[in-house]
């Protein structure tokens, strides 16, 4: 024995340890933490390494291992999984409900008793918030969403897993559509979930790309029902291909609850892969509903136009016997007028020819040997000759006199010429 | 001014119907949608005389006829070029 210092074993200090922590902090406790990594022991305990960052620099500023027991985990994991759409695996943030120990031989230890899903829901939210507010600063979020379809959209690469019973629901909605519609599909393989989702996506991607001009969209589709691993889905390399890829992309990822980032960036969203093929089906049923309506509408406009034309026809045809006797009216009407105006023509030309006859007459009346008669003249006759000069005369001559009212009878004397002559 | 620009538009979308007479495997389905659109729309217009009429109809037949062997029958050519790309 040395000096009088007092002297623990290791036991007897790790058991002093135990019961201190015990004593105060005998509760169970709520703990924010990361999974820096998960081991599931064929017994079915799960064994976590549980770290903590800082926000600003990534460093693990704190780290614990926890211990979830074989008959709490089975319960815990689905219930986690369904409620998250998310593996319970490395990488993602829990929140959990845990009892303190410390053992002798293996040191400080959290048991986890119950998990809040809420809390790394939230914290998935909050990823696909950031990487989602990353691409619309880049400009590139919404550039799917803007492409447009083709009318027809008719040649599909699809990417998927082949062997996943989704990637099937979707082939057979396609090949048995009711329609009968032809539709041309390629698969892309691709792992649909775990490490190599990210990459293998990206890598059809690509491929898809290289053949650009073969295809009219694009669909990612993974088997429905089951939980898991979602978390690939949020990932900002993945997004930002998929946003920017040049084909309409549409995503039927199978899960209900929020969308994941690459849900958020493709041209169209659909909860399922059956959901998917009915969605291009039913596209396609547009444009075979759109041109037969085309057609339709020109039967009808072509229709319509004859009916337009006949009717235009039939109207002037009714009313071309009004037309005429209209115009016949007219010209009959101007018949009149003009038979008027010819009649006061003429019997202006006939009043004034009138005029002009009795003024003749009454000249010729003045001038006629009558009026000169009556006027005092008188006319000598000899033998029935007009005597017009006094050497016509020899004495003893009968001559005749001529007067208006009768004539007489007498005998030449004496003759004398007039002096002018 | 604008009856001028009718007529222009008019007689482009003729050459194109005759492009499209002459290399008919060009045609694809948005192609043919287009060319029924023009139709009503030039009907509709009453852009066309009567005696087009007959020329419409039978068009728009041969269109629908089309759309319908694109949405309904194999293409082959596409189909093959499609499945190498399968390997």
């Amino acid at each position: 024995m040395t000096s009088g210092k007092k002297e623990f074993s290791l036991l007897e200090l790790n058991a002093c340890v135990r019961n201190t922590l015990q004593e105060s902090l005998p509760e169970r406790y709520w703990v924010r933490a990361e999974i820096s990594e998960a081991r599931i022991h064929p017994s079915g305990h799960c064994y976590l390494e549980l770290i903590e960052k800082e926000e600003q620099s990534g460093k693990t500023v704190a780290k614990a291992r926890a211990t979830i027991w074989a008959t709490t985990f089975r319960l815990l994991q689905p219930w986690f999984e369904q409620s998250t759409g998310q593996l319970f695996t490395s990488g993602i943030k829990i929140l959990i409900q845990v009892s303190i120990s410390f053992h002798e031989l293996y040191g400080y230890n959290l048991t986890v008793h119950d998990i809040d899903p809420a809390y790394t829901l939230g914290d998935a939210a909050r990823r696909r918030a950031a990487i989602l507010q990353q691409l619309r600063e880049e400009g590139v979020a919404d550039m799917n969403k803007e492409l447009t379809w083709p009318i027809l959209p008719q040649r599909i690469a699809v990417i998927s897993s082949p062997s996943a019973a989704g990637y099937g629901d979707f082939m057979n909605q396609i090949q048995n559509n009711s329609y009968g519609y032809k539709i041309y599909t390629v698969l892309f393989p691709a792992a649909m979930q775990g490490d190599q989702t990210e990459q293998s996506i990206i890598h059809a991607l690509d491929r898809i790309n290289r053949h650009e001009k073969l295809f009219d969209g694009v669909v990612i589709i993974r088997g429905g029902g089951a939980t898991s691993d979602l978390n690939s889905f949020d990932s900002y390399p993945l997004a930002v291909n998929v946003a920017q890829f040049p084909l309409p992309v549409i995503t039927g990822i199978g899960h209900e609850r929020d969308d994941t980032v690459i849900d958020m960036v493709a041209n169209t969203r659909v909860k399922t892969p059956t959901a998917a093929a009915e969605w291009i089906i039913a596209r396609m049923h547009e444009a075979d509903t759109y041109a037969v309506n085309l057609s339709h509408t020109i039967n009808s406009e072509v229709r319509n136009r004859i009916d337009r034309e006949k009717q235009t026809i039939q109207r002037t045809a009714s009313t071309l016997p009004l037309l005429i006797e209209r115009l016949i009216l007219g010209e009959k009407h101007k018949t009149g007028l003009l038979t008027q105006q010819i009649k006061l023509a003429l019997r202006a030309v006939i009043d004034s020819e009138r005029n002009k006859l009795d003024h003749t007459e009454k000249t010729v009346r003045l001038l006629s040997p009558q009026s000169l008669l009556e006027r005092g003249y008188s006319l000598t006759l000899h033998g029935n000759r007009v005597v017009k000069s006094v050497a016509e005369l020899s004495p003893g001559d009968t001559i005749e006199t001529i007067f208006a009212d009768g004539k007489t009878t007498s005998r030449r004397e004496k003759s004398e010429p007039s002096k002018t002559k | 001014m604008a009856k001028r620009q009718a007529g222009e538009k008019n007689q482009n979308l003729r050459k194109q119907n005759k492009i499209y007479l002459a290399k008919k495997t060009t045609l694809s389905y948005s192609d043919a949608i287009a060319e029924l659109e023009t139709i009503v729309n030039k009907l509709q217009n009453n852009e066309y005389e009567i005696d087009e009429l007959q020329k419409c109809t039978t068009r728009s037949l041969e269109l629908l006829k089309f759309c319908k062997s694109k949405l309904f029958e194999t293409d082959e050519a596409l189909q093959k070029i499609l499945a190498e790309l399968n390997d």
